[in-house]
């Protein structure tokens, strides 16, 4: 009995090149279309409404009007709306800043050879399984003045109150802090998983040429776990930028509109408010930021997954 | 060896397409069969009668709330079946929405078509509701009430706010005010008379600076990000200067008018000039900033204490014999103040009873709704300790100086704004107030600049 | 001696680390053991009570059953679907390839962003308010990570081994049966605890989707605890190191082949 392949074969020789094409290439488009078709039934069309209500104004109960670009005007006219956009990104990179270092480290040390090290593997990815409400109120409280263990331990250390929902830039530095602690554990699994890949010999041969511990992690380790940190760190960026809930739970974007980032904004207009426009106007946005890091990871990172 | 290997991937073959199978059916019929019996829509009968009409009461009490508060549970699974043995016809179905999400689940049920029948509503978001039209005016059934009935409910400045013209959409339940709680002890020690506490706000302010002594703040307030801080700390300093937060007439906010002004700068002292109030109210929660450090002493005075906390103050042995109430109702270590503001400077809440749009049997729905508010019933609703009718303040156990200043307080209050866009005019202001207080900026200005914000987007909506 | 300082330092770190990590955790569980406010509750250091009555709630097993129903349904729907996608990634070329990877990157996009018009979409296709639509919205987000390393577990088993089963007189899907599945099962599991961890803590969708009571699930109940008359701390955090358990216990059983997985998946 002839395999596919073989039937396959014999088809490139017979008349009828649009026929030969659908029986060329049926497998591989009947195996994709189960994905293809929810992909294009529930987010294609969510999509593009996105934009079609962005560029409308539907007050409650009453029927939508075609406004244009107003909203999005409005939006950037805003002083509050510019700072939701730098409060992302300075969320962003400092939940990077901190956690991607601290992920290297604790993969090195699950990795290395000492004994028991891995056992703290399921220990360390705690954080991640925790549900973000949960570990926003832990947070919270932790930090209260009067009865957070955190809070208390600095003042007895410095003698000084610190209010951390208070003092904006405490108040970033706790959202920064929660939302690292949430993301590393994600990445530490990535790297390390890379990081079992890379053969001893590799760090052998660096130290055979004098490479001390640094430069082996950046001649060595570095390199060949592009690829684990290009997803880490994509879908770090992604969670970090749709966070809304974590967020809010801590802070609820205060003081003021300090902690209000973008997702903050954006589950508030949509979710409380009912604005429906301004809402799919800043998630409007909320797309285009991530398309652009995801672009930026692309060059920078160069995934080259085989496109 | 070729009959081998066809035998072995034979089995092999089938045993991965029977578990393939096998998964993808547990996972069908995981997915398919909960989601056809989970809309739940539909009337539970019991097992002996069939009951021809079911009714939902949307509530907020859940018992996993707090096993504390189980007595509110209690209270209306009571109703429940105290109703429907009544009028076994029909029958009550309860369903649970937190607190704060009830009037917009409302809302949202509304515009998908979702059916409900007795709600429990917020005042403060009834122009929201008057806009959306989720709920069905209620006047045809009340007109059939004797006018005591109706004066009985509407001294109530809640029930204002669920009029609009001759609309009523909402009947208030309980009352929801505010009061000083202050510690008696504190002052005793301080030399001030516990049984004349502050009546006006510069004897207030005289009280607090003599209160506040090492790690005790005499007047705790909170600005957070939460409704409690226009509700109950910037609203009634701007009511009490004269002012008003929004214009019905213009439908613009005016918060940052003269009043607005003053308003911001009292609380602006309080915290930096005075330092009577702590740093720490500019963050956190309202439960922490005020009952938290209240019952743990940390404030000599707590501004905008709930009624709904009367019960912790019990607990904690402040006062004796208050909740339940009872006619020795003493206040012991902790009291309560009329707030001193200016009459009328004050916010007043309650939860109120409505019916929905989509209701099938709003006449059956009503019947419930008349039995809610029944005296015998209402009386006996916990939520907030005090009776919404004003027959039954007159009765033996709230003859207690404690409740009358209660009953003082929620005679004084008035409701919120009635803008369509309340929650952002009350996210905007705490938002405001916070960046005053901490970057210690300019009042007037920042005032204006986050009133245009809110005047931007809303305002003649 | 070096191995011995060495060995120290690595303690040390990992100590240092296990400490910042599992902190907020022991402050977690250390309130769920706390007394709850207003039921007495004696003296000592442990109180189990708050968990006793939670567990003793109905209310509470219902919504740990819709959380179970959701997450398990997306598993069993994204798996199946992200083996025949990255199969086909992986193995074929064919015109339009490149769209299809475009189409994939759409889900990274954020889902808080499209939720509103996707509530619009679910009323219309008569979804709303079924556990379905949870399970639905929980694939579509999923699913395109899950074929992109289906892809990648594919493309490390060598196509060597497939041919030579074809050779043998198998079609393409059944070398896909036989050969790729039992050796990317790692992965598979994998992508389906991930999956799992995801869909059940998530919040946003049950919120959005849902709205009787009887649906909702263990995020939503959490969420209960902050009460309209004050948190209920004990409570909230024994119900969250509850919840915590399953996703927990999955991930011990099957941690090593995660790694695994993670790395296939990520290697090419």
């Amino acid at each position: 009995m002839p395999s596919t392949l073989e039937r396959s074969t014999a088809f490139t020789r017979r008349p009828g090149w649009s026929l030969y094409l659908w029986r060329r290439y049926r497998l591989p488009y009947l195996l994709l279309l189960p994905v293809v078709l929810l992909l294009l039934l529930f987010l294609a069309w969510p999509l593009a409404s996105v934009f079609y209500f962005s560029l409308r104004r539907t007050p409650l109960g009453e029927p939508s009007q075609f406004v244009g670009l107003d909203n999005f005007a409005l939006l950037f006219r805003e002083a509050r709306f510019l700072g939701n956009i730098l409060a992302s990104l300075q969320y962003l990179v400092g939940v990077l800043g901190l956690s991607v270092p601290v992920a290297y480290l604790a993969a090195v040390l699950i990795s290395s050879k000492v004994r028991g090290a891995g056992a703290f593997r399921t220990l360390f990815l705690l954080p991640w399984i925790i549900a973000p409400v949960v570990s926003a109120i832990l947070f919270r409280t932790m930090v209260d003045p009067y009865t957070g263990p955190v809070a208390r331990a600095l003042e007895t250390l410095t003698g000084r109150k610190y209010l951390f929902l208070v003092n904006p830039q405490l108040a970033v530095i706790t959202i920064i802090v929660h939302s690292a602690w949430r993301s590393f554990p994600l990445e530490m699994l990535l790297i390390a998983a890379g990081l079992t890949s890379i053969p001893q010999e590799l760090y052998d041969s660096a130290k055979v040429d004098g490479a001390g511990g640094w430069a082996q992690f950046r001649y060595v380790t570095l390199p060949l776990t592009k690829n684990q940190l290009f997803v880490a760190v994509l879908l770090i960026t992604i969670w970090t930028l749709q966070d809304a809930e974590g967020v809010y739970s801590l802070t609820q974007g205060g003081p003021g509109y300090t902690t209000e980032v973008v997702g903050v904004r954006l589950f508030k207009e949509a979710f409380i408010y009912f604005n429906v426009g301004i809402a799919a106007a800043i998630g409007v946005v909320l797309i285009a930021l991530s398309v652009l890091f995801m672009v930026f990871y692309l060059r920078v990172l160069g995934a080259g997954e085989g496109q | 060896m070729a009959e081998q290997r066809v035998v072995r991937r034979l089995s092999r073959r089938d045993f991965m397409r029977f578990s393939s199978l096998g998964l993808v059916a547990l996972g069908l019929g995981g997915c398919v069969m909960p989601t056809a019996v989970a809309p739940a829509a539909s009337p539970q009968p019991s097992p002996a009668l069939k009951k021809p009409v079911t009714i939902k009461w949307a509530h907020y009490f859940d018992p996993l709330q707090s096993p504390a508060q189980k007595f509110n549970y209690a209270w209306m699974e009571r109703m429940v079946a105290t109703f429907e043995e009544k009028y076994p016809e029909i029958n009550v179905e309860p369903e649970y929405f937190d607190w704060d999400k009830i009037d917009n689940r409302s809302i949202l049920d509304y515009e998908a078509g979702i059916k409900h029948d007795v709600m429990f509503g917020s005042p403060q978001l009834m122009a929201k509701h008057f806009q959306v039209g989720d709920y069905i005016d209620l006047t045809p059934y009340i007109k059939q009430w004797p006018e005591d009935e109706v004066k009985d409910f509407s001294w109530s400045p809640v029930w204002a706010s669920a009029r609009q013209d001759d609309v009523q959409i909402g009947v208030p339940t309980g009352v929801h005010t505010r009061s000083v709680a202050y510690r008696r002890d504190m002052f005793k020690e301080a030399g001030l008379d516990p049984d004349t506490p502050p009546k006006t706000w510069d004897e207030c302010l005289e009280a607090a600076k003599a209160l506040t002594k090492g790690d005790v703040w005499g007047l705790g307030m909170y600005f957070g990000p939460s409704r409690a801080t226009i509700e109950l700390y910037f609203a009634p300093f701007v009511w009490h200067f004269g002012g008003e937060l929004w214009d019905p007439a213009t439908k613009k906010a005016t918060f940052a008018s003269e009043a607005g002004v003053k308003a911001a700068q009292v609380i602006y002292d309080l915290v930096y000039t005075h330092k009577v109030t702590p740093e720490s109210a500019i963050g956190g929660t309202y439960d922490d900033a005020i009952l938290a450090s209240f019952l743990a002493g940390r404030l000599a005075m707590g501004w905008g204490f709930g009624s709904y906390w009367i019960v912790s103050l019990e607990e904690k042995g402040f006062i004796k014999n208050c909740f339940p109430a009872k006619a020795e109702c003493t206040e012991e270590t902790a009291g309560v103040m009329v707030t001193p503001t200016a009459p009328g400077a004050q916010f007043t809440n309650a939860w109120t009873l409505s019916i929905h749009k989509l209701s099938e049997h709003p006449a059956e729905a009503f019947k419930f709704l008349e039995f809610l508010i029944a005296p015998e019933n209402l009386y006996d609703f916990p939520d907030a300790g005090l009776p919404a009718r004003l027959s039954l303040w007159s009765k033996a156990e709230f003859q207690s100086s404690f409740y009358q200043k209660w009953l003082e307080a929620a005679r004084k209050g008035r409701p919120m704004p009635p803008t369509v866009h309340y929650p952002e005019l009350a996210d905007t202001t705490a938002a405001c107030l916070q960046e005053i207080l901490v970057n210690k900026a300019p009042i007037a200005e920042t005032l204006k600049k986050f009133e245009d914000e809110w005047n931007a987007k809303y305002a003649g909506a | 001696m070096k191995a011995r300082l060495r060995a120290g330092l690595a303690w040390l770190g990992i100590l240092l680390i296990g400490i910042v990590v599992f902190f907020p955790i022991a402050w977690g569980v250390k309130t769920s053991l706390t007394a709850p406010l207003g039921l007495g509750g004696g003296s000592g250091l442990i109180h189990l009570q708050n968990y006793r009555y939670i567990l003793s709630q109905p209310l509470f097993l219902l919504y740990v059953k819709n959380s179970v129903i959701v997450s398990l349904g997306a598993v069993l729907a994204a798996i199946p679907m992200a083996i025949l996608g990255g199969y086909a990634l992986a193995r074929f070329d064919f015109p339009g390839k490149r769209l299809s990877v475009l189409l994939l990157v759409l889900p990274l996009l954020p889902a808080i962003a499209v939720l509103v018009p996707l509530i619009v979409y679910m009323r219309r296709v008569g979804l709303y308010n079924t556990l379905l639509a949870v399970i639905l919205a929980n694939v579509v987000f999923n699913t395109p990570f899950a074929v992109w390393m289906v892809r990648g577990f594919i493309l490390s088993i060598p196509i060597e081994i497939e041919e030579a089963a074809t050779i043998d007189g198998c079609s393409r899907l059944e070398a896909l049966w036989q050969i790729d599945l039992p050796l990317a099962a790692p992965g598979m599991i994998a992508v389906g605890i991930f999956i799992f961890i995801n869909s059940w803590n998530n919040y946003l969708y049950a919120f959005a989707f849902t709205t009787s009571p009887e649906l909702a699930v263990l995020p939503q109940a959490l969420l209960r605890f902050l009460g309209a008359w004050g948190t209920n701390y004990g409570g909230l955090t024994a119900a969250a190191t509850l919840a915590l358990l399953p996703p927990a216990v999955l991930f011990l059983l099957s941690q090593r082949w995660f790694i695994m997985g993670m790395l296939a998946g990520t290697g090419k």
